[in-house]
């Protein structure tokens, strides 16, 4: 059983028009379809169908995030071992997420809904598929996004769905945040070679700190913050910045339903085979430093406020 | 046309300040002076969740209705102020202190 990557995030939005605008004309995605419940988005660096689904609801926050496995067979056995592991697991028909094949929805113990599928339709490159133009097109709107990264989700202890992620789904954690007794404040789980595919921070359970859009490089990042700022899009405090967990150059904002956003670049890779390769350490003292690193210091509402 | 807003919040001397019904509640008490506790700006986040003590709000935008409910009872109690305006003059509790901010911090230190 394996999963192959993380694929996309579907965000709860009260007002799915504004949604449209805010990821396409200024997060830079490409709208696939869309209907009076859902829109689908895709980043150009990707053939998949999509990336991020909005879906329109009375409230901010995360459907369910969506990863990839490398064979149909490894639905069943991820919905036996989930279940095994005491998870609620239900099957997800052909049809109820377009531009996908069937899946299965697995709670996790921080409350978030991961589903799991292995057939994405293809809608190529922003580029094209044959003969395609390399780079990004003068023509170019919005942000120069190339993928979705990762995402942060929110619980109040991270431990539990970090036993069940390394021990049952085979990820990886790559760097952790943990006080003196030894628990886990936050967690980056990666699956594949990138530093987190799916990170976990301290909140309320089941809910949503940010979905993360990498780019190419620092440039593209300060190119994307005059978007942000042309388009008076709220972002964080400090404006751009950079983590000490993984050394990013990073700047967080909200989507018209108050969702988080992040533009960054320069995660490091890591390879290796999950569970040999230790994690980085930060103690809780020095968090400020691993979240902010050139400020040294977390807002309050960095983790207060959540969707 | 303007309605009265009264801000309350335990330990904080209350504060009265004008607003229009086409400006977020938010957005006036800036005005005013006042820093609300505040993050996502669209009504998502709840950062800027009050009680509705006395009076009518209007939501210029959908408020998660996530961030209105007491997160133990799950009641419906808090309003959004970076989304909601006045529909009459109205008394609110937030649930975060304000802090206040000096209008005119530039021409302060202009010479007279």
């Amino acid at each position: 059983m394996a999963i192959s990557r993380f694929s996309y995030a579907n965000v709860r939005v009260m007002d799915l028009q504004k949604a449209i605008i805010h990821y396409t004309d200024t997060v830079g995605l490409r709208l696939v379809e869309s209907d009076d419940q859902r829109a689908y988005f895709q980043a150009d660096e990707c053939q998949d169908h999509h990336c991020v689904i909005t879906t329109l609801s009375d409230r901010a926050g995360i459907d369910h995030v969506g990863f990839k496995v490398n064979d149909p067979s490894d639905l069943v056995e991820a919905a036996e071992a989930a279940s095994a592991h005491g998870l609620a697991v239900r099957d997800v028909p052909l049809g109820e997420i377009a531009g996908q094949g069937p899946g299965v929805m697995i709670t996790l113990p921080s409350e978030h809904n991961m589903l799991l599928f292995y057939h994405a339709d293809k809608i190529g490159y922003a580029g094209g598929m044959h003969n395609p133009v390399p780079g990004v097109s003068k023509n170019k709107i919005g942000a120069k996004v190339s993928h979705l990264d990762h995402t942060l989700l929110s619980c109040e202890n991270a431990q539990p769905t970090v036993d069940f992620l390394t021990e049952v789904f085979d990820f990886s954690c790559t760097e952790k945040v943990v006080d003196p007794g030894g628990n886990i404040i936050a967690a980056f789980m990666s699956c594949t070679n990138t530093m987190h595919d799916l990170a976990l921070g301290p909140g309320p359970n089941g809910t949503f700190h940010h979905m993360a859009f990498g780019m190419h490089s620092r440039g593209e990042v300060l190119e994307g913050v005059d978007i942000l700022k042309e388009d008076e899009v709220p972002a964080l405090e400090y404006g751009i910045t950079r983590h000490g967990i993984a050394g990013v150059t990073t700047i967080y904002f909200h989507d018209p339903s108050g969702n988080r956003n992040e533009f960054y670049n320069g995660a490091y890779q890591s390879p290796g085979r999950p569970g040999l390769v230790p994690p980085i350490i930060w103690d809780v003292e020095n968090f400020s430093r691993g979240a902010f690193y050139y400020e040294d210091a977390v807002p309050p509402a960095f983790f207060d406020e959540v969707t | 046309m303007t309605y009265q807003v009264k801000l309350q919040h335990t330990g904080q001397p209350s504060v009265t300040f004008q607003c229009r019904p086409d400006q977020t509640i938010l957005q006036a008490a800036y005005d005013n002076g006042y820093l609300l506790s505040s993050t996502c700006l669209r009504g998502g986040c709840g950062a800027c969740r009050a009680q509705l003590i006395e009076g009518a709000v209007a939501e210029l935008a959908p408020m998660s209705r996530f961030h209105c409910q007491d997160p133990v009872s799950g009641e419906f109690k808090y309003r959004l102020l970076c989304v909601a305006s006045v529909a009459s003059d109205v008394v609110i509790e937030t649930d975060r202190p304000w802090q206040t901010r000096r209008k005119n911090p530039l021409s302060d230190r202009l010479p007279g």
